[in-house]
């Protein structure tokens, strides 16, 4: 369905997306990534609004930007970008009319699918009166009122409530239970894992892993873990947890804090009480990293550069990543 | 997700003909608002106020200075002011508005909404200017000795002025989106008023020149000094208007090139 080859696009001298070698089969993806990662530069190559710089980029076998694969695709950009004062139906129905539809089709075509989102009373009042998810459901309607085989939302949840969310999740899987393709972009774990399994997870303008979330976290189980304490002795207890080899690194933060990684976490949680009554310290926090999604990108990211980690994990990360696996 | 109607896409003509005719309708429906009736209404009575005052004076004047006149007011200026206005802005007020990105996924939707713009701000110009002109001539017509002659000369004219600069300007908004009435400005007064006002070759190749030789023409002015003669030229009515047409032909399909070309992104994060 989606080929890219070495897609690299580069805004000046800013790079928004680097080196993405990448094939998708039909089916449902997200694309994770922290703000800035180049989601949003990723979804506009793909969409044709963007051509990149090197490489690259088909979508059906052709030109993104061929009006027989813009047929094929619906899309719905992060920002809300409509017109205030004219109605969800009217805009539908333009944009129909534009997709190549008779009016009369358009306007049969733009009822139901406004009609299905939950629109159909509010569909004739002006937009600029909508609610944030109403928007959102009127931004959705007009991606899929074609029927497209493909579509692409990008970060379709901000700003909804959770009735919004739950509601616009609901659309999504249906839509993917009706067989038709879907790449979803979210800078949030759950809200991507509620509708798909398989990530597509994208840093610094790289796509540094691809599969499921079981996959991507196999690739971490070589990582070391973080963990970053307060204590009264933090020279001391470093002193202490690299003679037990319980660490694979220290580095002390100022006098009190402590940033450890290791490869055993759980036995340095366990180990932690002991040495507090042995070496009677005392420890005011304790914090780990590696629980969020942005410690996940910049394990992989460093993962990917072949920074400090072992061979294992790197060579596992190549076969993940449908990419060159390798800094150019 | 919603009725299995057959994709229509009858042919290529049709489907695009319906699509620009589409993003017309969508565009002229969207542009009755109140600011842009305020600036309709100012275009239209800015020529008004200054005939008026000639009319308050009382003097006759003959049809040559009268047709002059109403060509530098209405398809020269009005006209102008108007296109500045609705036509030169076409591709950035959707950028601004971030409603670009839904129109460009569309097969043909950047071409069919540069022409429907582009029709729709010609459209709304051309209405201020024979407005304009009809009223002109109405409270001008006690002094004037050939009004209808007048009328229908510089009708002619703001019709091609329209279409003319329209595809210029819709051109440059085009090529620049950013800061285009400034750019459109600035091109106007080099090229449409400086160098179409030099007795050169040069001058042919803007739209003022042939618009003020059709006007000596339709007007049947006549030039009686030597002088005045290098800044006309001898070709008959339609060759400028074959050169008129060429020129907004070249700059439709350059424009309409460009613009389903070119990247137009709006960038929340690179």
């Amino acid at each position: 369905m989606i080929e890219l080859r070495n897609v690299t696009k580069l805004y000046g001298t800013v790079i928004g997306v680097n080196d993405i070698d990448l094939t998708l089969a039909p089916g449902a993806y997200g694309l994770l990534g922290p703000n800035g990662a180049g989601k949003t530069t990723f979804l506009n190559l793909l969409t044709g609004q963007l051509f990149p710089s090197l490489g690259e980029v088909r979508v059906f076998g052709g030109r993104p930007n061929h009006p027989q694969i813009l047929e094929k695709v619906g899309f719905c950009p992060g920002f809300e970008g409509m017109y205030a004062n004219v109605s969800a139906y009217e805009w539908v129905t333009y944009l129909l009319e534009l997709q190549g539809y008779a009016r009369s089709q358009a306007k049969e075509r733009a009822r139901d699918a406004l009609t299905l989102v939950g629109l159909s009373d509010a569909m004739h009042r002006p937009i600029g009166g909508y609610s944030r998810g109403m928007r959102q459901r009127a931004k959705f309607a007009q991606a899929t009122a074609h029927d497209p085989e493909l579509l692409i939302l990008d970060e379709p949840f901000n700003g909804l409530d959770p009735i919004g969310r739950h509601d616009i999740t609901m659309m999504l899987r249906d839509w993917i239970r009706r067989g038709r393709s879907l790449i979803l972009s979210s800078h949030i774990l759950h809200e991507v894992e509620a509708i798909t399994t398989s990530f597509l997870l994208i840093y610094g303008g790289r796509l540094l892993a691809s599969g499921s979330a079981e996959e991507v976290y196999s690739l971490l189980t070589d990582v070391p873990s973080e963990i970053t304490l307060h204590c009264s002795h933090g020279a001391l207890l470093a002193q202490r947890l690299i003679h037990e080899e319980l660490v694979e690194g220290v580095t002390l933060i100022g006098d009190l804090g402590l940033k450890l990684a290791t490869r055993r976490p759980l036995r340095v949680y366990q180990r932690l009480p002991q040495l507090c009554q042995e070496l009677e310290i005392s420890i005011e926090e304790v914090h780990s990293t590696d629980d969020s999604l942005h410690a996940v990108f910049s394990t992989l990211l460093r993962l990917r550069r072949g920074d400090r980690f072992s061979h294992a994990a790197s060579s596992r990360m190549t076969k993940a990543v449908s990419g060159s696996g390798e800094d150019r | 997700m919603t009725n299995p109607i057959a994709n229509p896409v009858p042919s290529l003509s049709r489907q695009l003909g319906g699509a620009m005719f589409a993003a017309l309708r969508f565009e002229a429906r969207r542009s009755f608002t109140a600011p842009r009736l305020g600036a309709w209404c100012l275009l239209v009575l800015f020529p008004m106020t200054i005939v008026g005052m000639f009319r308050l004076n009382g003097d006759a004047q003959s049809t040559a200075i009268w047709s002059v006149l109403l060509f530098i007011l209405i398809p020269e200026a009005a006209n102008l002011l108007g296109l500045l206005l609705w036509v030169a802005p076409h591709i950035q007020s959707e950028l601004d508005g971030k409603t670009w990105p839904y129109l460009s996924v569309r097969p043909y939707g950047r071409q069919t909404v540069y022409f429907g713009k582009l029709l729709n701000g010609v459209l709304w110009t051309i209405a201020a200017g024979l407005v304009s002109l009809t009223l002109c001539v109405f409270i001008a017509s006690p002094l004037m000795a050939e009004p209808l002659r007048i009328w229908w000369a510089n009708a002619r004219l703001v019709v091609l002025s329209g279409f003319g600069y329209g595809t210029l300007y819709a051109l440059l908004g085009v090529i620049i989106p950013k800061r285009a009435i400034l750019i459109a400005v600035a091109y106007t007064l080099i090229f449409e008023v400086l160098v179409g006002m030099l007795p050169a070759v040069a001058s042919e190749a803007t739209y003022q020149f042939h618009l003020r030789c059709l006007l000596q023409i339709w007007a049947g002015l006549k030039l009686e000094q030597e002088q005045l003669r290098l800044f006309f030229s001898e070709a008959s009515a339609w060759q400028h208007l074959a050169v008129c047409a060429a020129m907004a032909l070249v700059f439709l399909g350059l424009g309409s090139r460009i613009v389903g070309l070119r990247e137009y992104s709006i960038q929340d994060e690179a």
